[in-house]
């Protein structure tokens, strides 16, 4: 009852098989992922157009911190990454991702006072 | 007089992480529930007049196996994904990427052996029907959708490729030792099977 493959298929197909279909997905998940970030980084220069992005990371910390998304501070490095790709002022991602933070408690205090 | 207000990229940035996180969570959700059907359907059946692998030796089959890891890494994503969509913030952690990318590359290979070398012997209803359904077809075909649209936001390298293929290479060492070098005439070949 039990189909059983040939050995020699397992070793002159299947493994280099393996390998073809790992290739195959890498390259499928790459070109999606390449994709996806120029679409964003597309959707996001439309969006913004010549907004400030130390301005706009600054929001974001704010916001992130009022709304009560989280009480540890995460940077989202990915998005500021994919911000700096929308701006041409040569911004740094050492730079943005210090303001971030900055943001955060600076909303922290103003919520504490109010 | 009101302060102009700042131009909350927040909104947008959110909504597109948000659907990221979503289009994640419910592609995995899919193939964990059609694993988990899959594998409890052979569990339960005792007896099956085409398939003498059911029951707790239906682990002892590459098709449940590289399922169950497909299935693994899938569930090991859900917890970034609602934490995604609670943060607004899609991350995920480079080794689970290449765990999940390992689970796919096998499920990938379930597929295709089933379509091209066990359909043409057994049948194509046989081999997609009953809980062959969602093991030889459903949650191979989804692993590689939710793997290629929706898993991460970095680009592979090479070396990854390497580890994707090591739990297939684990399984075809057992597999060699078990009816190669033991032999099913010794016993120990009957237990493992493709």
């Amino acid at each position: 009852m039990t189909t059983r493959v040939p050995v020699w298929i397992p070793a002159v197909l299947i493994t280099p098989l393996t390998w073809g279909i790992a290739t195959l997905l890498r390259l499928a998940h790459n070109h999606s992922c390449v994709k996806r970030l120029q679409y964003k980084a597309e959707l996001y220069r439309q969006v913004l157009g010549n907004a400030d992005v130390r301005e706009i990371v600054r929001e974001m910390g704010r916001s992130a911190r009022l709304s009560n998304l989280s009480r540890s501070i995460v940077v989202p490095c990915r998005v500021i990454d994919l911000l700096i790709a929308t701006e041409k002022r040569g911004r740094s991602r050492e730079e943005l991702c210090r303001v971030y933070p900055d943001a955060w408690l600076s909303a922290g205090n103003e919520k504490t006072k109010g | 007089m009101k302060a102009p207000r700042i131009l909350n990229p927040r909104n947008i940035v959110n909504r597109m992480e948000q659907a990221h996180c979503l289009f994640t969570l419910i592609g995995c959700l899919i193939v964990v529930v059609c694993t988990a059907a899959g594998v409890i359907m052979n569990l339960t059946t005792i007896y099956d007049e085409n398939f003498d692998h059911m029951g707790i030796r239906t682990f002892c089959m590459f098709t449940v196996n590289s399922n169950i890891l497909a299935a693994a890494g899938m569930f090991m994503v859900l917890p970034y994904a609602v934490d995604g969509l609670r943060m607004k913030n899609w991350r995920l952690p480079r080794w689970l990427v290449v765990f999940v990318f390992s689970g796919v590359t096998c499920v990938a290979l379930t597929f295709l052996v089933s379509l091209f070398l066990l359909s043409p012997v057994k049948g194509f209803v046989l081999i997609f029907t009953g809980s062959r359904f969602f093991l030889h077809g459903v949650c191979p075909l989804l692993c590689a959708a939710a793997f290629c649209l929706a898993i991460s936001d970095r680009p592979l390298s090479g070396k990854d490729t390497v580890y994707a293929v090591i739990p297939v290479l684990i399984y075809a060492g057992l597999y060699f030792v078990m009816v190669v070098v033991i032999g099913e005439k010794h016993g120990a070949g009957g237990i493992f099977t493709v």
